[in-house]
């Protein structure tokens, strides 16, 4: 009878199983941490005023201003919208991103001088974010879906205890569309927030190091850094964002992110 | 000029910060912005009608914009501006604006939006911008331009009420323009009128324009929306064209000697568009297309088309950071000519060619390669082949420079050739170096 026959087998399992004893208590593999970021530390919307100081090699300094609104949507894809507010020559200037699966995503850019929105192709998220250390592709959420993370160990950075993951492209096209051939990410294991990554190019050197400060706890369980400071270590260059104001889950709608408020 | 650099210096002393121990006053903190803007033409030949071979010119723009709250904002921006040719001459504030030359002082753009839920309704001078082409919009039909220099040509606002209905990623716009405003054309003794061929006797007429009552009204809707990737708009246009036709009649001047007389008219036409954007990878793609229906005072239903492809190569050299290319495809076709209608045909005319011409792109090849050397820095070469006809061709190269994030400098050369009696070649003695000078504030 069929039914004696699995009985007998699930039976048979459970003995094995007795005799091995429990399995030791595994580490996550480094995908699960990501998602598990992704699911935790996502908001249903934000919108955060920040301030980015470019500092060059030998120590001057310009600076930029921007107003950042962020809405989550079905499917981990997000809307953002970017308004530059200085200086003079970029006032204005709006970018509007409609994310898409696979990293085919929707773009528009306004220019005020021309007047109107204008589709662009997103090939550019390797280029760098006016004139920034960030690149395109460094501002974005976490895509998990087009990456592969390996858990390669776990180091204390301010005396926190993080998860160290390396993040590798797993599409031909996130090869194609990215600047970086691998990057490593440190994510705390209490919060589950990331606190530095470094970005290696296309020929596995470092190119850049990432450091997330001033962590503040914006909603239940998720925590947003109000310092974040890219250095190039190959060209010397430094850019710290500060996020002067912040406001989350305040009911964005959809229709905030159109191109009627990109040209607003 | 003399105006325009004290204009210039007046705006940087009230933007100088005041006594250190009190708060400075500066023109951010009055709401005040703008740029002063100085702009060196340099001809490297003179020309049957214009003897200058350098023309200098000042703009100061100002702008004061406000939000009142959710519901609303408000916009000024006005512009001082003088040259040392005679573009402009005398203060006038019109509505219309039907003036040859600009005013010293004017309104450039003038608005107060009031919105409530999705519906936006905005009242003043307005630029509209419509379409997805870069060169050339046959969908974007509301707003009359500045041709005193062609090349260097500027948008001109017009007085209307726009209302916008949003939802979700459509929108509905529909505007009213209650008067007629021409462009402004080139005027006769500058180098962007060609001189009459030989041969060609008439008598000029002043323009014509439509009375400004009801009828002079213009209408404009525009429907857009994204599907699936796709950005797609329908739009309508019920008014005139801004730059004229001529009419053509008899003119005896003596008994028994008759000469042409053209009077140059503004046909009113329906002009049913659509436009689209879409994205293939790396690969932008658009394309635009309209009927021009004439009217009245038009010579022949036409189609107008362009559509092109746009692609960026991120490069991430040092020294060359991205390349960007554009090509487009311009076609204009004549639908049905009307009968009798005593208007001169544009395209090649007898005795003179295409010097009536108003479109440069009936057959037409546009080119566009911009190398971003970096963030500040960036050279362009743009070209444009009018292959109706007789071919001519037009060719810029330009390079722009952020020397801070308040001054840009921006400097070129313009090259037109061809035929006399061709679109680009009646200008091909303005060859020319160009200087441009911005500060923003």
């Amino acid at each position: 009878m069929p039914g004696h026959r699995s009985l007998r087998l699930a039976l048979a399992v459970v003995a094995v199983l007795a005799l091995v004893g429990p399995a030791p208590a595994a580490d996550p593999s480094g995908a699960a941490i990501m998602k598990k970021q992704r699911e935790t530390q996502r908001l249903k919307d934000e919108e955060e005023r920040q301030a980015l100081k470019l500092i060059s090699k030998s120590g001057a300094t310009k600076e930029r201003k921007l107003i950042r609104y962020l809405l989550s949507g079905p499917g981990d894809l997000d809307k953002i919208l970017v308004r530059f507010l200085a200086p003079r020559d970029v006032e204005n200037t709006g970018l509007l991103t409609w994310e898409g699966k696979d990293g085919n995503d929707d773009q528009w850019l306004y220019l005020p001088t021309v007047k109107k929105p204008k589709r662009i192709a997103a090939s550019g998220k390797k280029n760098r974010f006016l004139g920034t250390d960030f690149s395109y592709e460094d501002l974005r959420a976490e895509n998990v879906a087009v990456n592969t993370y390996a858990l390669v160990g776990s180091e204390a950075v301010d005396g926190v205890d993080c998860f160290v993951i390396d993040a590798t492209p797993a599409t031909e096209r996130q090869a194609s569309d990215s600047g970086y051939s691998r990057r490593r990410i440190w994510v705390r294991k209490d919060t589950l927030v990331t606190v530095k990554r470094e970005y290696y190019d296309k020929k596995a050197k470092l190119e850049k190091v990432e450091t997330h400060r001033k962590l503040v706890n914006v909603a239940g369980p998720v925590w947003r850094a109000d310092e974040i400071e890219m250095h190039d270590v190959v060209n010397g260059t430094r850019t710290v964002i500060t996020v002067e104001s912040r406001a989350v889950n305040r009911g964005l709608k959809d229709d905030f992110f159109t191109e009627t408020e990109l040209v607003r | 000029m003399r105006r325009a650099a004290g204009a210039v210096l007046l705006l940087l002393l009230v933007a100088a910060p005041a006594a250190a121990e009190e708060e400075p006053l500066t023109l951010a903190s009055l709401g005040l912005k703008g740029q002063a803007v100085f702009k060196n033409y340099t001809s490297f030949e003179t020309t049957a009608n214009d003897r200058h071979l350098v023309v200098d010119e000042g703009i100061l723009q100002v702008e004061w914009a406000r939000r009142l709250g959710a519901w609303g904002a408000t916009k000024l921006i006005v512009e001082f501006r003088d040259d040392d040719f005679g573009f402009t001459r005398g203060l006038h504030f019109q509505i219309p604006e039907t003036s040859q030359r600009r005013s010293y002082l004017g309104v450039r753009e003038a608005t107060f939006s009031a919105r409530r839920g999705p519906l936006e309704v905005t009242l003043g001078k307005q630029i509209y911008a419509w379409g997805t082409a870069d060169a050339f919009n046959p969908t974007d039909n509301l707003n009359p331009y500045d041709y005193l220099d062609v090349l260097d040509n500027e948008k001109l606002g017009v007085w209307s009420a726009s209302a916008r209905l949003s939802l979700g990623p459509s929108s509905l716009v529909f505007a009213v323009v209650p008067f007629f405003t021409p462009s402004r054309l080139p005027l006769p003794r500058s180098r962007w009128t060609p001189p009459v061929p030989p041969g060609f006797v008439a008598v000029a007429d002043d323009p014509v324009r439509p009375e400004q009552d009801i009828g002079a009204t213009q209408y404009a809707a525009r429907l857009r929306t994204t599907v699936a990737g796709w950005d797609v708009s329908v739009s309508y246009y019920d008014g005139f064209d801004h730059t004229p036709s001529f009419r053509q009649s008899a003119f005896q001047v003596a008994p028994g000697v008759v000469i042409p007389r053209l009077t140059p008219v503004y046909s009113r036409v329906k002009v049913p568009g659509l436009d689209f954007s879409t994205t293939f990878g790396k690969l932008e793609v658009h394309g635009e297309g309209a009927f021009r229906l004439v009217e009245s005072d038009g010579r022949d239903h036409r189609f107008q088309g362009i559509a092109g492809v746009n692609y960026t190569q991120d490069v991430g050299l040092r020294w060359l950071d991205q390349m960007i290319f554009i090509v487009e495809y311009g076609r204009e076709t004549v639908l049905r000519r009307i009968r009798h209608s005593g208007i001169i045909e544009k395209d090649k005319s007898p005795l003179v060619g295409d010097l009536l011409a108003n479109s440069g792109f009936r057959d037409a090849i546009v080119g566009r390669i911009q190398a971003k050397l970096t963030e500040d820095t960036s050279l362009k070469l743009s070209g444009i082949a009018d292959l109706a006809v007789t071919p001519s061709y037009y060719v810029q190269f330009k390079g722009n420079h952020r020397v801070t994030d308040a001054v840009h400098v921006e400097a070129g050369l313009d090259f037109l050739t061809g035929k006399p009696d061709t679109f680009w070649g009646r200008w091909r003695n303005n060859d020319r170096f160009f200087l441009v000078l911005r500060y923003l504030f």
